[in-house]
């Protein structure tokens, strides 16, 4: 086995190898995973911070994808903006796609939610994107009658095998636990006559019901960790994984390959996830978070550490300086007790796994590798 | 050029102008041919009133705040292609008639620049304004209501 650094191959894999691309930040993260025959799968959209189109279409546009045809499924492993900006679209585009979203978002209590905004034009139409993202495609699902294109998900849920070439990809979260109280969150969502009409945010707790995948391909294997995070409690995020002993009920093998959870943060990090899901020294990978510098300079020292190679798919300390007048930067400056670029600007890093086991690392000049 | 153009007002008009009506006084004044237009009253110049030079604008959302700080995600209207920016300011920087309205979610806009008048020379300014929305009304939740209950049928009946 092999590895290169290379930069980003723009021609389509070829069908024996498989594909992990991951961008971010943009205005989130996405990942589009190459599953042979011709075939994709897009898990969580974000958008590219100047076109605003989904990533995931602009790059498999840009490698010449059927993207209405050889999209087989788009999953939202949780509804953070920075996870849903754009998978309307893609739902759109991406004709043969089944939706797969968390389970809690299609009971009656997430269905409520995206009634109170669905078609609402109102003054935060362009703020309250993750909830309008979410009331759109409910919209579309009910407007065409394609109630079978959405496929609810939690733990254990398969979402592609194909056992002759050994591939396939498993949920391993959100636990049942976790889709209950993620249910009870939603009910807070709810508006009562007289409500002040506020920029409704998606709460930080919809991390542990975010849904963590067990991507097999041939003799290697990915986790791909989403934003699932860990709050010392057994039944949710990342213990509850431990705890249903998935793995071994489902014969999940440990993998090469690992997604770093929550931009690699101190709350998605698990010693178990090391010890009992991931072979020693794997590849790791994240995207950063602006909001919160993440992953801090701890973290990267950490993450190092434990992997072969870990690469941040825009190097958290790049320049953030913004053109503007010079008298404008005094008179913030002089109101402002602290301040904080949120650098958008997206990077990308792709993964080309060849039958052989050789791996091919492309990246954007702003990707780093630590 | 057309001489008859002079015979235009009448003869009768213009010897009234020429030797008054009983062609014995003589006038030298003007004949009304119309009222004065209202377009063209005279413009009165309010000395005191401002002209304003925004520079910079940003569309803001409030994060977070405390008893005492306010943190808000900006988002630069006047260059789009800037990134969005999270500041925290003392409250004190907000006129008292919006603390009301400070929560999480509540919507602002933040201009900078210049003001000036006749009688006031050019400064500096900064205001910050926050959005006093309406709340959700009786109907918008009935509405919202009955399309949960097709919702839920769509989706969960078998």
């Amino acid at each position: 086995m092999s590895i290169s650094f290379t930069q980003i191959d723009t021609n389509p894999p070829l069908p024996g190898s498989t594909e992990i691309s991951i961008f971010g930040p943009g205005i989130g993260e996405c990942l589009v995973l190459y599953i042979g025959n011709n075939k994709w799968f897009i898990v969580d959209s974000c958008r590219d911070p100047i076109t605003k189109q989904p990533i995931a279409l602009v790059y498999l546009n840009s490698l010449g994808v059927d993207v209405s045809n050889d999209v087989l499924g788009i999953l939202i492993t949780h509804w953070h903006l920075d996870h849903i900006g754009g998978a309307f679209e893609l739902l759109k585009f991406c004709e043969n796609a089944k939706l797969h979203i968390s389970n809690a978002l299609m009971q009656p209590e997430g269905l409520q939610v995206a009634a109170m905004y669905s078609g609402r034009k109102d003054h935060f139409a362009n703020t309250d994107k993750d909830v309008r993202e979410f009331a759109e495609i409910i919209q579309f699902i009910c407007t065409n009658n394609q109630r079978n294109r959405i496929v609810p998900v939690k733990s254990r849920h398969t979402f592609y095998m194909d056992r002759e070439r050994n591939i396939s990809l498993v949920a391993l979260s959100p636990s049942n636990v976790a889709v209950t109280q993620s249910i009870a969150k939603l009910t807070q969502l709810k508006k009562e006559v007289g409500d002040p009409r506020i920029r409704n945010i998606v709460p930080m707790s919809e991390n542990l019901n975010a849904v963590a995948l067990h991507f097999s391909f041939g003799e290697s294997s990915a986790l791909l960790g989403s934003d699932l995070e860990e709050h010392n409690n057994s039944d949710t995020g990342w213990s509850a994984i431990f705890k249903d002993n998935i793995y071994n009920e489902l014969s999940l093998s440990m993998s090469n390959f690992y997604k770093v959870s929550h931009h690699g943060s101190k709350t998605g990090y698990h010693d178990n996830i090391w010890k009992e899901l991931l072979h020693p020294k794997p590849i790791s990978f994240t995207t950063p978070f602006s909001r919160c510098n993440l992953p801090l300079p701890e973290n990267v020292q950490k993450l190092k550490s434990l992997s072969s190679n870990f690469i941040v798919s825009r190097d958290p300390e790049c320049s953030k300086k913004i053109k503007r007048d010079h008298m404008i930067e005094r008179e913030l400056s002089a109101i402002a007790t602290k301040r904080q670029t949120l650098n958008d600007k997206m990077g990308h890093i792709q993964l080309r796994i060849f039958p052989n086991g050789n791996i091919n690392i492309g990246k954007t000049p702003n990707a780093k590798i630590f | 050029m057309n001489t008859t153009s002079i015979n235009l007002i009448p003869e009768e008009a213009l010897n009234a102008y020429r030797y008054g009506i009983e062609k014995t006084n003589l006038s030298y004044e003007a004949p009304e041919v119309r009222p004065r237009s209202a377009k063209f009253q005279k413009i009165k110049v309010d000395t005191n009133a401002q002209r304003e030079e925004i520079i910079q604008q940003w569309s803001g959302v409030v994060i977070n705040h405390t008893s005492n700080e306010i943190t808000v995600r900006l988002e630069d209207l006047t260059n789009p292609r800037n990134p969005d920016e999270l500041i925290t300011f003392s409250k004190n920087e907000i006129d008292e008639q919006y603390h009301d309205l400070i929560m999480v979610g509540a919507q602002l806009f933040w201009y900078i620049g210049y003001t000036q008048s006749y009688k006031q020379s050019k400064r500096r300014f900064c205001r910050i304004v926050f959005r006093r929305l309406a709340p959700w009304s009786a109907s918008e939740i009935k509405e919202a209501e009955k399309l949960t209950k097709d919702y839920v049928n769509f989706f969960h009946s078998d």
